[in-house]
């Protein structure tokens, strides 16, 4: 996959054998203070080349101060920063940079120059020397990829933010680089948007680019991410595949009519045959027909099942009106884990 | 990245307007000397000398410009290099593309100064186009009564073109400075007129005349020492040497601010 990347590379030259065995990105002990406030408090990330690696955290958690401090943007006031091998605190890291492409944020163009124009100058102001004609050539391409053909000659200003942002990815991309950083890619877009960044991104990563995506949304980079760091006040909260940070096990609700017992036969298996958590669901008790009873909730691990729960059950005595599995709400496992109630929406 | 700053600003249309305005002043001076011509023999100032002479349209135009419009032109190009590419965001673009810090700040700086260079010729251009159309070209009378042949007058022009641009030029820096340090080119802008009126009603100052040799605007008008004769060297040598260690303080203070500076809003 790597490989793949130093072929497509305008200058092989550059790569380096230390971006092919470690980390794409690496930060250790990063931290950015202002003043009282600790934007970013210690934080170590190690993203491995060709990974698709999210980046959560509700809004002000320091995730576009992390991603400024990795583009060299910001000073960190402490701690290291690695892209593709190479320091880049005190701006020594451009030749790093060229490798990178970017998205930080709102996607900034001249708006009183065309999307075409724009890339020109963005490739050019990156290239000085470069070839005009294999410069226009890059320029197609990326534009082809973002979609943007038709709209090139248009004043940005006249773009929707769906464009812009499109134009974005293809100003990321115009220097065909190994490493992607994109803060919040589909802040703004329309579901359909959504989509094509989706689509995007996954593109990106069968290219075998390292991709780091920004997002407060848990379900965005679910979606796309092979693993993902959560932030929360500045610092680490979790890290790891997108499945580990949901809890393990199948939340279940059941309805009971008798309590008690149930509760009893449930507290039996916990433990033993991988139930746990047996709750009370708030003392929702209802009466008539079939949905009478009281319900209960309780998490299932391999190998109990929902079977076995309502055969134990059902030996017991109890009659079993529900059971089912509950969704989990992603939103509340993302809440758990930066302990944070208002920020995210 | 010089040639993108520059293609960036020509696209521009204020770099137009600022063109069109510096080329009404030597057209609006013609015009009014053709209107209403001074008697002759009254007076040697510069505009009774311009009906001579083609040439001295041009040169009283850039005596006209300097003290008011070539400062605004200078400020208005300078206000916007730094503060406009942070509020519109571009600037952690083309850092991130990336362009090295310093690189970039020497860009800036020298896409001014082509700028204002452009600007000043264009005012010469029309200058000598419409004062020869109205008083034809020819010898130059200089401000001390000796006569320079029309090649030797256009070289002075030139050359008095020249220091006007390195007194602007000298005031752009300061003002790209300015801009480095806040994300509102108008302010920028206006921050940078300022200093250039202050300087001047300082200039005018007599009481305060122990700074006058400090002032970046005390050496502005030496500009008309090319039209004595002899022309005094020394004094157009001082302005230079003000100049460029004006240039010197604030391109050094602009490339140590951005060098530092953290890109995060």
């Amino acid at each position: 996959m790597t490989q793949a990347v130093r072929e497509a590379e305008p200058e092989p030259a550059r790569a380096g054998s230390a971006a092919q065995t470690g980390p794409a990105l690496r930060t250790q002990g990063l931290t950015k203070t202002y003043g009282a406030l600790r934007a970013v408090d210690d934080l170590d990330l190690c993203v491995a080349p060709g990974q698709v690696y999210g980046f959560l955290g509700p809004n002000g958690a320091g995730k576009t101060t992390t991603i400024r401090m990795l583009l060299g943007l910001v000073r960190p006031s402490s701690g290291q920063v690695e892209v593709l091998g190479v320091d880049v605190v005190g701006g020594g890291g451009v030749e790093a940079l060229r490798r990178v492409g970017a998205l930080v944020e709102e996607p900034a163009f001249y708006g009183y120059l065309s999307g075409r124009t724009n890339l020109d100058l963005f490739a050019s102001a990156a290239s000085p020397a470069a070839d005009r004609r294999r410069r226009r050539a890059r320029i197609g391409q990326v534009l082809a990829i973002a979609d943007l053909q038709d709209a090139a000659g248009k004043k940005v200003k006249a773009y929707s933010q769906g464009m812009r942002q499109r134009l974005g990815i293809a100003r990321a991309l115009l220097g065909d680089p190994a490493v992607l950083i994109l803060d919040e890619p589909t802040n703004g877009l329309d579901p359909q948007g959504i989509a094509q960044m989706r689509a995007l991104l996954r593109r990106m990563a069968d290219e075998g680019r390292t991709v780091l995506v920004s997002s407060h949304l848990l379900a965005e980079v679910e979606a796309t991410c092979d693993r993902v760091a959560v932030l929360a006040r500045g610092r680490l909260v979790a890290e790891g595949p997108p499945g580990s940070l949901r809890p393990s096990g199948a939340r279940t609700r059941l309805r009971v009519d008798d309590a008690a017992t149930a509760r009893r036969v449930l507290t039996a298996m916990e433990g033993v045959e991988g139930v746990e958590g047996v709750e009370d669901e708030g003392g929702v008790e209802r009466s008539g027909g079939d949905h009478a009873g009281v319900e209960l909730q309780v998490r299932l691990r391999p190998p109990a099942t929902a079977a076995a729960v309502n055969t134990a059950l059902v030996r017991a005595g109890v009659a079993v009106s529900a059971l089912h599995p509950l969704r989990e709400r992603l939103e509340d496992v993302f809440l758990d884990l930066t302990g944070d109630s208002g920020a995210p929406r | 990245m010089l040639r993108v700053e520059l293609r960036r600003s020509l696209r521009r249309w204020r770099v137009w307007v600022l063109c069109v305005v510096l080329a009404a002043v030597p057209s609006l001076i013609v015009l009014g000397l053709v209107l209403d011509p001074p008697p002759p023999g009254v007076g040697d100032g510069l505009f009774t000398l311009a009906t001579s002479n083609g040439l001295f349209a041009a040169l009283a135009a850039l005596v006209v410009v300097q003290p008011f419009l070539l400062p605004l032109a200078a400020a208005l190009l300078a206000g916007d290099t730094f503060a406009s590419e942070r509020a519109g965001g571009t600037l952690r673009y083309l850092l991130v593309v990336p362009v090295r810090r310093r690189t970039l700040v020497l860009a800036k700086v020298l896409a001014v100064v082509v700028l204002l260079a452009m600007v000043l010729l264009v005012l010469d251009v029309v200058g000598l186009a419409v004062g020869g159309l109205a008083f034809g070209l020819g010898p130059l009378t200089t401000l001390s009564g000796t006569t320079l042949s029309f090649a030797e007058g256009l070289g002075r022009l030139l050359l008095g073109s020249g220091y006007a641009l390195a007194g602007a030029a000298a005031l752009g820096v300061l003002g790209v400075w300015l801009s480095s340090l806040t994300s509102s080119g108008p302010a920028a802008t206006a921050a940078t007129v300022g200093v250039a009126i202050v300087l001047q009603i300082v200039g005018a100052l007599d009481p305060l005349s122990a700074v006058h040799p400090y002032l970046l605007t005390t050496y502005w008008p030496r500009l008309l020492e090319l039209f004595r004769a002899p022309i005094a060297l020394r004094p157009m040598a001082e302005g230079l040497a003000v100049f460029a260690l004006y240039v010197a303080v604030f391109l050094g203070l602009t490339l140590k601010r951005m060098e530092r500076m953290d890109v995060d809003d």
